[in-house]
């Protein structure tokens, strides 16, 4: 029962990050075109000229949305054929010492670019936006709860301890942990309640 | 197929906009139990480890996905399914995930028909034994 909920958790998560990506798409579509030819001068300069024009994004923003749209907006104004466009970052690319192909990335935490595998590099970006856009919008809560139920939390601070603070009637040997922190204990004590789950789950099918 | 676009609409109306930390990562528990498989009997696994790969595998499904969606969008598909999950790992250059991949979604295939004819048959049975074959399929997956 509690892997299938997760399971279903997990399918659920896909879905928004699929919804999250579709949107992204139109946005790309309001940028202006003048910025988005100069970002392709920018695009396809040497690594020396893309860390000068890199020194122009301002530092308050680590991902400053304009810039990311006038990125993304020349491949949706002028389509490129793959091969034709696989072929122009290639002139361009550096062979690293381990003889792999990679782009520049722009990074505003590292001076120099970070060169990543040219198939994954739009997908990055991509990504980027995405994560960028959530946390403009406030939507993701960047700090850990201890627990995520109350009432688990409660029952879990109820059970009796031993020494050491294991629970006294636990079976499985999956009970240890290294931090023995407040917040460490509440997230074991999630962990027993799932190993719980599994051994009702288990008894059930035998 | 249909599960996961109901699933997507239960999941707007739940939402009112905030992304839990359930929501954004994948369980603790889970994640930690599939670290400890590849290690031996005595380690242990510190929770910092399991919060950071936490973070690692759950922006990895994300970033895979993104691009299987991506791909839906341009055919003017709106489901993301299986097929369009192993061109993603390829297209992203994952080749030796991709080819796995393909082989154990030909062999859910292969169990989803002959649970629908089990189902047809036996009502009680099925979700239980899927469960079990499924997870002897994973195991496998790991194998190869």
């Amino acid at each position: 029962m509690t892997s299938a909920h997760d399971l279903t958790d997990n399918e659920d998560d896909g879905q928004q990050q699929s919804e999250s990506q579709i949107q992204s798409p139109s946005a790309n579509g309001i940028s202006d075109p003048d910025i988005s030819t100069q970002n392709v001068n920018v695009q396809y300069a040497t690594p020396g000229q893309l860390g000068t024009g890199h020194a122009m994004v301002p530092p308050v923003y680590p991902y400053p949305d304009p810039y990311y749209r006038s990125i993304f907006a020349p491949y949706d104004t002028q389509p490129y054929p793959p091969q034709a466009y696989s072929g122009q970052p290639m002139v361009h690319l550096q062979l690293m010492g381990i003889q792999q192909a990679g782009v520049p990335l722009p990074t505003d935490a590292v001076e120099e670019p970070v060169f990543v595998n040219a198939k994954q590099y739009h997908g990055i970006l991509r990504r980027r936006q995405s994560r960028a856009k959530a946390e403009s919008e406030n939507k993701v809560i960047r700090n850990r709860k201890p627990y995520l139920h109350e009432s688990r939390h409660k029952h879990a601070l109820r059970r009796p301890r031993g020494c050491g603070g294991r629970f006294l009637n636990s079976k499985k040997d999956e009970n240890q942990h290294d931090d023995v922190t407040s917040a460490d204990k509440s997230q074991s004590n999630i962990n027993l309640n799932s190993n719980k789950n599994d051994q009702t789950s288990s008894d059930r099918t035998s | 197929m249909e599960d996961i676009g109901g699933s997507s609409s239960n999941d707007n109306n739940n939402n009112g906009g905030i992304i839990k930390e359930q929501d954004r990562l994948l369980p603790i528990a889970n994640v930690g139990r599939l670290m400890k498989r590849i290690l031996p009997q005595n380690a242990k696994i510190s929770k910092e480890a399991k919060e950071t790969m936490q973070e690692c595998v759950s922006e990895f499904i994300s970033f895979v996905t993104s691009e299987a969606s991506e791909k839906c969008r341009k055919e003017r598909r709106k489901t993301v399914n299986g097929d369009d999950i192993c061109w993603a790992l390829a297209t992203l250059g994952f080749d030796n995930y991709a080819e796995p991949m393909r082989r154990y979604l030909h062999r859910y295939r292969e169990v989803e028909v002959d649970h629908n004819k089990v189902n047809l048959q036996e009502k009680g049975n099925s979700p239980e034994e899927k469960d079990d074959e499924l997870f002897k399929l994973s195991n496998r997956g790991v194998g190869l």
